[in-house]
């Protein structure tokens, strides 16, 4: 008796860890989608020197935004200069929002269908409703901060290679999976390589796209489950009864910055409107250097909403290196998605 | 006359003769008289200073000139340091007369050197003329950061440094930026630092004058407004060094105050710190100056402006100016670019303009 009552106490015991691991502090996953559900996304935005206030302020909005849907995660992004200043950020998304659903990172500023955001700001989208699902996974610890190039160019393709492997074999697949969305602390050139180890496991041709974090000093943070790391990847895999298409433009003056965000808006929706696909939202991970260039923010916005329209939820950030069709003479045929600099890849999802 | 009034004209005139000519000079200087100074070259050509690390990708300038009355047609082909991948390194030029521009080259693969000087071998053929010349081109950038003013280099060490001899010593600047400071470090080599003293106030003495300016900005001439910011960072005698910093003139402002040889008497800049530290054979200054009183200078990562810096060392090698390793080309020295203060000495050439091309950029890494 004494050995059975051991033996239950012990299968209670694996049981409730395997419990825990399940929804545990490094993966989310929610349900299946529906086929036939409904999808919502929605962005909010807000600026003030407050980052609990901004935080707030923009989740309130998102909250207003998505009405009666419980959003299965939000992704943020902010633009404040200090630690303490992003940990406030996330108290304050996370006084309206549960914490565990805020995924992001840090990046040099953002936009969305209601304009361009500097400093001292803070972007959200909320995806949510039967119709999509996500799995969400971490690979913090990549041991690549502080690693160059020129110096340490072989440790960090096998170290972001290695990453890469891990946290895609992370990821709960499903048969309707759609977009992958890759945040990381490995500026280009490094995204390249981390890519190349996701790539090895959920394939060339699967469509990822996404951004590097801000990459000042003492700027470079992820936000996973509403926890600040550093020196990781997170990535957040979208399924469901949907289509998407992406688009990537490279520009490093003004005058092409314009003009390529533009045509990347404009080729992912006739490949829509070839498909009879309606959008439902957009993602933009843009480069910090084509801000740099631009004379005025909003010219870029304009120009990418003189495609899509100025209603369509548009959820943009500025990076310091982006995931996505690479625009070069070089690229590989069968691969569709690599990390580069200085692009616009932009994606629109539809149904 | 009165002797002391004869004498005090005397003194005004010893100054200001010398840039008087040379304002005269460079300002009606003839055509015909270019190849004097650009040698036996038909064009003027320079590579511009990197603003943003190679690494990352950026487009880089190179300045054409055509100083003649004719217009002039040719080639120009870049050879890049080893291992750097350009989008095209051969470029067609048409230039009218006494024309300037830029001629863009996207890099597409490069690597940082820690030592910040790439070696480009530069071609030109213009009117089927040929003629080259080997240019160290810098990164001038600013990465952002947070240094503490205390005088202590270790806080730089994310930096970008450009460092130039003049006559010997050596100098070495440093430049950081957040979103509410510009912060510079420059090391001079030098035997003593002069401080500048509590009595004899217009005794000549050390200091470090630079100056930041948006991208657009133009030197201008007499009757003109400033179109830059600048600044004189004064050391003084006290517990070890102090420093002081003072702005000689800021955008608005009539550019004839940069001839007017200024007496430091005004309040020192309001929020801006600075530390002077003296060790044997180096003295180092460090300053941060609030943004928020710069605000024709748009401070974001990969934004371009101008800077340019000026170390006085009057017991020692006299000015020293940075523009002397950007290979600038001699019209450039104009005379109302700096402003001249009581205090310093300069000497008889007229240091280049202050309009260094530099970048904000994100980090080295």
């Amino acid at each position: 008796m004494n050995k059975v009552r051991t033996l239950i106490g012990i299968g209670c015991l694996l049981g409730f860890t395997a419990g825990c691991l399940s929804t545990g502090s490094q993966s989310l996953t929610t349900s299946p989608a529906v086929d036939d559900g409904e999808i919502v996304m929605r962005t909010a935005a807000a600026q003030h020197t407050d980052p609990f206030e901004a935080g707030r302020a923009a989740a309130l909005a998102l909250k207003a935004s998505m009405g009666t849907v419980e959003p299965h995660a939000l992704i943020l992004t902010e633009c404040f200069e200090e630690k303490e200043l992003k940990s406030r950020v996330l108290k304050g998304v996370g006084s309206v929002f549960p914490k565990d659903k805020i995924f992001g990172f840090a990046t040099y500023g953002s936009f969305s269908q209601g304009g361009p955001l500097d400093m001292d700001s803070v972007s959200l989208v909320g995806i949510g409703g039967s119709g999509i699902s996500i799995s969400a996974v971490l690979e913090p610890n990549m041991g690549v901060s502080g690693l160059s190039l020129e110096e340490d160019e072989e440790t960090l393709i096998l170290r972001l290679g290695a990453a890469g492997e891990r946290l895609a074999r992370q990821l709960r697949r499903t048969g309707t999976d759609r977009l992958l969305l890759l945040m990381a602390d490995a500026h280009s050139p490094k995204n390249q390589l981390l890519i190349d180890g996701v790539q090895k496991i959920v394939g060339k041709r699967f469509a990822i796209t996404g951004g590097s974090v801000n990459k000042n000093a003492g700027q470079s943070f992820l936000y996973f489950r509403g926890r600040i790391h550093t020196d990781g990847a997170l990535a957040i895999l979208l399924s469901g009864n949907f289509k998407v298409a992406l688009s990537g433009r490279q520009a490093k003056s003004n005058e092409k910055v314009i003009s390529t965000a533009k045509e990347a808006a404009a080729e992912t929706l006739k490949a829509f409107d070839d498909q009879n696909v309606k959008p439902f939202a957009a993602f933009a991970y843009n480069c910090a250097g084509r801000k740099g260039k631009l004379d005025r923010l909003e010219d870029e916005l304009a120009a990418i909403q003189d495609s899509v329209g100025t209603s369509l939820p548009l959820f943009g950030s500025y990076c310091a290196g982006e995931f996505g069709p690479a625009d070069s003479t070089e690229k590989l045929p069968n691969v569709l998605s690599s990390g580069r600099g200085w692009h616009v890849m932009f994606t629109l999802l539809g149904r | 006359m009165k002797a002391a009034t004869r004498t005090r004209w005397k003194l005004v005139a010893d100054r200001r003769l010398p840039f008087m000519a040379a304002v005269g000079l460079l300002s009606f200087l003839p055509p015909c008289l270019a190849p004097v100074l650009y040698g036996d070259q038909p064009i003027f050509i320079r590579a511009e200073n990197l603003t943003v690390p190679p690494s990352t990708g950026p487009v880089i300038h190179l300045e054409v000139q055509n100083p003649k009355q004719t217009p002039c047609d040719g080639k120009v082909r870049v050879k890049f340091p080893d291992g750097w991948r350009v989008q095209s390194a051969s470029q067609a030029i048409h230039l009218a007369a006494r024309e300037t521009k830029r001629i863009p080259f996207a890099i597409e693969k490069a690597t940082d050197l820690k030592k910040n000087g790439y070696p480009f071998e530069i071609t030109a053929t213009v009117d089927g003329k040929e003629f080259s010349f080997k240019q160290s081109v810098v990164c001038a950038s600013a990465p952002h950061g947070k240094p503490k003013v205390d005088g202590d280099i270790r806080d730089w060490a994310d930096s970008i440094p450009i460092a130039f001899v003049q006559q010997g010593r050596k100098t070495v600047v440093r430049t950081l930026w957040n979103r509410k400071y510009f912060s510079v470090f420059v090391e001079v080599e030098e035997d003593q630092l002069v401080p500048r003293s509590k009595v004899q106030q217009e005794d000549p003495f050390d200091a470090v004058q630079f100056a930041l300016s948006p991208r657009i900005a133009r030197t201008g001439t007499a009757g003109k407004k400033a179109e830059r910011y600048e600044f004189l960072v004064v050391p003084l005698k006290g517990f070890g060094y102090r420093g002081k910093c003072f702005k000689l003139i800021e955008p608005g402002l009539d550019l004839s105050r940069a001839e007017q040889h200024q007496k430091l008497d005004a309040p020192e800049v309001e929020d801006a710190t600075v530390a002077v530290k003296g060790k044997k054979g180096l003295t180092y200054y460090e300053v941060s100056v609030p943004l928020s009183g710069m605000t024709k200078i748009r401070a974001t990562e990969g934004r371009e402006f101008f800077f340019s810096l000026l170390v006085h060392d009057p017991d020692g090698t006299g000015v020293r100016d940075l523009g002397s390793v950007m290979r600038l080309p001699p019209v450039r020295r104009t005379p109302l670019s700096w402003c001249r203060w009581k205090g310093a000495k300069w000497g008889k050439t007229i240091p280049f303009d202050s309009r260094i091309e530099w970048g904000f950029c994100s980090s080295i890494h």
